[in-house]
Parts: structure tokens; C-alpha cells; sequence
């Protein structure tokens, strides 16, 4: 049985592809705040670890027999201003991640990062491919571009394979329910109306969960060392998505535009990200369309 | 230049290196003084005079920016107050010897954190911040000539990509806080100076066997690997000085290459060093895949700052033969 490490299991993302995981036949070792909470099996382990710690040496002491690594614990830090908190968002987003691989060094084959669209600066007219030296605009693309740096030394110096997973939005169910997808299903099931706040010609680039955890499992199982954007082939504006949900819901629920905030928030704002190169190389295809995927988010599944 | 005080406080980390040293004896000593106060941070206080002949008042300060309480110390004594340009030249060069992962480790935490850390307290109303990087960001296997604009930039060394981490931090800090600032990817850089004992650089290696060949009146080996042959550019280290002072007076901004422009394989700088001693020295080449030649072009850079290298490689080289061979005495 091979054995794979996942920080950030128990988010939206991790507890569903530790679910696919263990289906797959994986032995899965688990780095979590609270160990308490997940239900342990003998495919399942659980290990109490603060990643935003200095030293987590002790408890990666404890475990034996690593294979893969699935990095998905992330600091969403939006900000652009230095303090002391940077200093633990760099320990959870980049160090913590290169020790692990430190401790593991001698049996370990693969490694995942999950890293993210953020790392793309603003610019609705480019086309991203997978470039690695990148200009990010804030602290969480910085971060997530300076890990995939040293994770371009380890691909070019040592044995270890490592991939770099760049991926656009995710939806899906078990998501944030502040978040525009699931609020605007809200707004319209029960006050027919959807609020639009900003540019309704803002882009997103959304992916279904199941889609995401496909793709890191094909990264897993069969992709070669370096970077990959995991993201749908196509963007939607803000009033596009409105008014699918608008129609997926049915009856008449209102769209109402609300532009006393201005320009849009650049963290939702979004660039065309290319896919080319992860359809061709790990055989990933984005199956569940916008549509679809926001009626199985409706029904639940 | 004739502008005088064009800062109220400069600080500089590294203070204490090979670049450090020399940058901050000859701010300390500029006929018209860049500013009114230099701090010296590093890990010890400076080894060299700090008096300054032109009253520029200088601050030592001891401290490890990667000690997880050196930001509040810092705070707490104020220590940074009233900085309105830093010189940022703290960084970790010599790494684990073989272990490459442990190598990303040293160079997060010697590079990267450490910049961190320096940005989280600095003043946010400061003027001009000059980071020294290095030609590693480059990728050097995959190119020859450096030219700017058609450069990949990709790191394969641990050492390269923590300090390309650090202008990625830098990018941010600076549009947020309308700060100037200047990076120099810098070549090797050479010349007297105290170096660290870790340093494994082939011209004060070529020097100390050379040395050592004329103590023990004996022949000695020196071994390079390859053919000796690829053509490396390395600065002077009072040209690097020159061009680091222009770019505080100038408050250079964007990302400049800094070299000399020319470049030097090990097998001319053997001659060279061989000639300078007279000692019995021979080659020896150990088995290495040859690499390309890596010279930087410094028209940019001779264009901002209205500088050029004024060190011929002979002279540079002499210089720090003497250096090295007093320090013996």
C-alpha cells in the first residue's frame, strides 16, 4: 500500500479527495490541527501538527514509510502588508512544505503542491501558461510562486518528482457558504433576487470539486514534475453566472446590480488561465460544466 | 556626485560581509556624505573602523533578523526608526554541502525569512531599498550571453531561488508602499576583503595554494573541475561599490544586471595568479560536464548609473593577492 502525507485534509477540498484516496487504495497520514476530529481507520491516520510552527520536526519524527506528498494547507493571506503574521503564512505556505519533504527525502517519489490562479498577476488580455517566474500581486500568489521556485530546484537537482497544481476557483458542495456561488442560490431560493455588488463584466474561472480531485489524482498517479493550471476552458462574468443560476433555479428571480462599491475587488478578478498543457500531459479534462455542477450543488450531491 | 545628504539614515544589513564591508567604509567615508547616520546590521558588530572622516555617525547593531523575536526586539528599541534607505545585502550563502533539499531549507531561512522579517519592521515612509540578488536567478545552463529582456529567469540552486523569493516580496512591498526599489543581480564579485572561512570560490583558493606553494617552497595542485575553459564574469569589488553608491544617489529602481561585462575562464585567472606569485603551481581537472560561458551585459546598467567598471582583471586579481598574502603574515 502506498503511503501518502496530506496537509490540509479536513478543508473543503482535502475531505473529499482523501475520501477518493482511500477508495483508490491509498494509505493516508494526515497533518491536521485537530486530529481529534477525523475518524481513524487503517487507512486513515491522523497526526496533531500546527504547520504555521517553526519546528514541526517532532511530530513528523512519528511517522514512517511516506511515498507521496499532497501539500494543500494554504494561508489565504489577501494581503499585501508585512508584519509577524507574514512570517507564519511563509512557514505554512512555503517552509513547512520543504521540510516535510526534507524528512521523508529518502523514500519519497512524488510530491503535490497545491498552489493557485493567484499566482497570475491581474491582466484580462493574456492567456496564462505555466511560466514560473511570475510578478504575483499579493502576499498568497507570492507565496504560492516562491514554494513553486524551490519545487523547480528539487525537480532539477534530486530524484524526487514534483508537480505544481495551479487551480482556478472551486466550487462544489461542502464550500464556503459566503462565497458568491452558493450566496446567490441562497438570495435567489428565498428572496428571488440576486445581488450583483461591481463590475458584473468581472471574470471568474470556476472548477467543480470533483473535477479538482481528478485532477490531483491523475498528477498522482501518472504525472511527470512540474507545473499545471487545473482550471474549466472558460471564464464567466458575474452576470453571466447570475443569470444561470437565475435559469437553473427558474420562476422569476430578479438580478439587481449594486455598484456603490466601484471597481471590483481584485481578488475575484480573474485572468484566462491555459489548460493545454494538463489535458495533454495528465490527461485532465474539466467533465462537470458551470450548469451541471451548480444543479448538483442545488440538489445536494 | 556632489548631493549631500540625501538620506537622513541608511540602514545596511550584511554589514559585516565582503560587500558589506567595503560599501559601508566608503559611505562612511565619501567626501560628500550620502547620509547623516549608517546603521550596521549583521550577526556581529563591524571588525573594521567605523569612525567615519566625514562625520557620518555610525550605529552598530547586533542582531539575527532570523531569530523568531528579532521583530519585536527591533520594535521595541526602535532600533529602525527614522530609516529612509536601505542597503540589503544579509543573506546565506554557503549551504549544506550536499543535501539539496537541506539547502531550499537554509536559503528559505537565510534569504527569504530574513527579508521578511526586515520588511515587517521597517519604516513604511522609507525612500529607497537596494536589494542585492545574484545572477543565480538566472537559469545559467540554458544560456550564454545575458541580455536583458530575453533572459529565462529559473533558478537551479537553492540559493538562487530564495533570493528570487526575496525580489518577489520586495515587488509587493514596494507597490504597496510606493517605495523605490533597486535589485542588482550581481556576478561573483571579487577583490581584498575578508572572506568566510566556508567560501570554496576559485580565486582566493587559487591564491591561498599559491601562498602555501611559496611558504613551503613546494609545487602545489590546484583542481577545477572541467576543462577550464568557460568564461565566468566576476566584478571588483570596488566597481560592485561605485555602482551601489550611484544607485543610492540615483535611487535606481527596477531589476539591473551587475557585472563587468567581460568574461574569464579559470584556466586565464590560474595564469594569472600563477604569473603575480611566481609560485610552482599545476591544474588539475576532475571530470565535469562543461558548462556555458555566463558574462552579463552591463549597457543597462552603465546607462542608469552612469557607471562602468574601471578594474582591468590583472589589477583586481593583484589586489587581492596582496590582500591575501598580508593577511598571512
Amino acid at each position: 500500500m502506498k503511503r501518502v502525507l496530506v496537509t490540509g485534509g479536513t478543508g473543503f477540498i482535502g475531505t473529499k479527495l482523501i475520501e477518493v484516496l482511500i477508495r483508490n487504495g491509498f494509505g493516508v497520514v494526515l497533518l491536521t490541527r485537530s486530529p481529534e476530529k477525523v475518524k481513524q481507520t487503517g487507512r486513515l491516520r491522523a497526526y496533531h501538527c500546527d504547520l504555521t510552527d517553526n519546528d514541526i520536526k517532532g511530530v513528523l519524527s512519528q511517522i514512517k514509510n511516506i511515498n507521496y506528498v499532497i501539500y494543500m494547507a494554504s494561508d489565504i493571506d489577501w494581503n499585501k502588508s508585512f508584519d509577524k503574521n507574514t512570517l507564519l503564512s511563509l512557514n505554512l505556505n512555503i517552509r513547512n512544505f520543504l521540510e516535510i519533504i526534507r524528512n521523508f527525502e529518502e523514500q519519497l517519489e512524488k510530491v503535490i503542491y497545491i498552489s493557485s490562479y493567484i499566482v497570475y498577476p491581474l491582466s484580462s488580455k493574456q492567456v496564462w501558461k505555466e511560466i514560473l517566474d511570475l510578478n504575483s500581486i499579493n502576499l498568497y500568489g507570492a507565496q504560492k510562486n516562491i514554494a513553486e521556485l524551490f519545487l523547480n530546484v528539487i525537480n532539477h537537482r534530486t530524484t524526487i518528482k514534483g508537480i505544481s497544481l495551479r487551480i482556478s476557483s472551486v466550487y462544489g458542495p461542502g464550500m464556503n457558504n459566503s462565497l458568491t456561488i452558493p450566496r446567490w442560490i441562497d438570495q435567489a431560493k428565498s428572496g428571488r433576487s440576486i445581488t450583483i455588488t461591481g463590475d458584473i463584466s468581472k471574470e471568474i474561472n470556476y472548477i467543480y470539486l470533483d473535477d479538482v480531485v481528478d485532477a490531483i489524482l491523475a498528477a498522482l498517479e501518472r504525472g511527470e514534475s512540474g507545473i499545471y493550471n487545473i482550471a474549466s476552458e472558460n471564464n464567466v462574468t458575474l452576470l453571466q453566472l447570475s443569470e444561470l443560476i437565475k435559469d437553473i433555479i427558474g420562476g422569476d428571480v430578479s438580478i439587481v446590480l449594486n455598484n456603490q462599491f466601484g471597481s471590483s475587488s481584485e481578488s475575484h478578478r480573474q485572468c484566462k488561465i491555459d489548460i493545454t498543457k494538463s489535458i495533454e500531459k495528465i490527461g485532465f479534462k474539466p467533465k462537470i460544466s458551470l450548469r451541471d455542477g451548480i444543479s448538483k450543488l442545488l440538489k445536494g450531491d | 556626485m556632489g548631493s549631500r545628504f540625501l538620506y537622513e539614515r541608511i540602514l545596511c544589513t550584511g554589514a559585516n560581509g565582503f560587500l558589506g564591508t567595503a560599501l559601508c567604509k566608503r559611505i562612511l567615508n565619501m567626501e560628500n556624505p550620502l547620509c547623516h547616520e549608517l546603521i550596521l546590521l549583521d550577526l556581529s558588530a563591524p571588525d573594521y573602523p567605523t569612525s567615519s572622516s566625514s562625520g557620518v555617525k555610525a550605529i552598530p547593531l547586533v542582531c539575527d533578523l532570523n531569530e523568531p523575536n528579532a521583530i519585536d526586539l527591533l520594535k521595541k528599541n526602535n532600533a529602525l526608526a527614522g530609516v529612509d534607505g536601505v542597503i540589503h545585502l544579509a543573506g546565506s550563502v554557503h549551504l549544506h554541502p550536499t543535501s539539496v533539499i537541506s539547502q531550499c531549507l537554509e536559503s528559505f531561512d537565510g534569504n527569504t525569512k530574513i527579508a521578511a522579517s526586515l520588511l515587517a519592521i521597517l519604516p513604511k515612509d522609507l525612500e529607497y531599498f537596494l536589494y542585492s540578488s545574484t545572477m543565480s536567478v538566472y537559469d545559467v545552463s540554458e544560456c550564454s550571453h545575458i541580455e536583458a529582456g530575453n533572459i529565462p529567469v529559473s533558478p537551479t540552486s537553492a540559493y538562487g531561488a530564495g533570493k528570487l523569493a526575496v525580489e518577489k516580496l520586495l515587488n509587493i512591498f514596494g507597490e504597496n508602499n510606493k517605495i523605490s526599489i533597486g535589485i542588482f543581480r550581481m556576478v561573483s564579485l571579487y577583490g581584498p576583503g575578508k572572506r568566510s572561512p566556508y567560501d570554496t570560490r576559485s580565486i582566493p583558493r587559487f591564491i591561498s595554494a599559491a601562498l602555501k606553494a611559496k611558504r613551503l617552497d613546494q609545487s602545489e595542485k590546484v583542481s577545477i573541475k572541467g576543462d577550464g575553459k568557460v568564461k565566468t564574469d566576476y566584478l571588483y569589488i570596488e566597481d560592485a561599490v561605485d555602482a551601489l553608491i550611484a544607485a543610492l544617489e540615483r535611487r535606481a529602481t527596477g531589476i539591473i544586471n551587475l557585472g563587468s561585462g567581460r568574461g574569464i575562464s579559470l584556466r586565464d585567472t590560474f595564469e594569472i595568479i600563477k604569473n603575480i606569485s611566481g609560485a610552482k603551481l599545476t591544474l588539475e581537472h576532475q571530470k565535469h560536464q562543461g558548462g556555458k560561458d555566463f558574462i552579463f551585459d552591463i549597457r543597462p546598467a552603465q546607462e542608469t548609473l552612469n557607471w562602468k567598471p574601471k578594474t582591468s582583471f590583472e589589477v583586481g586579481i593583484a589586489n587581492e593577492f596582496r590582500y591575501l598574502s598580508e593577511e598571512e603574515q
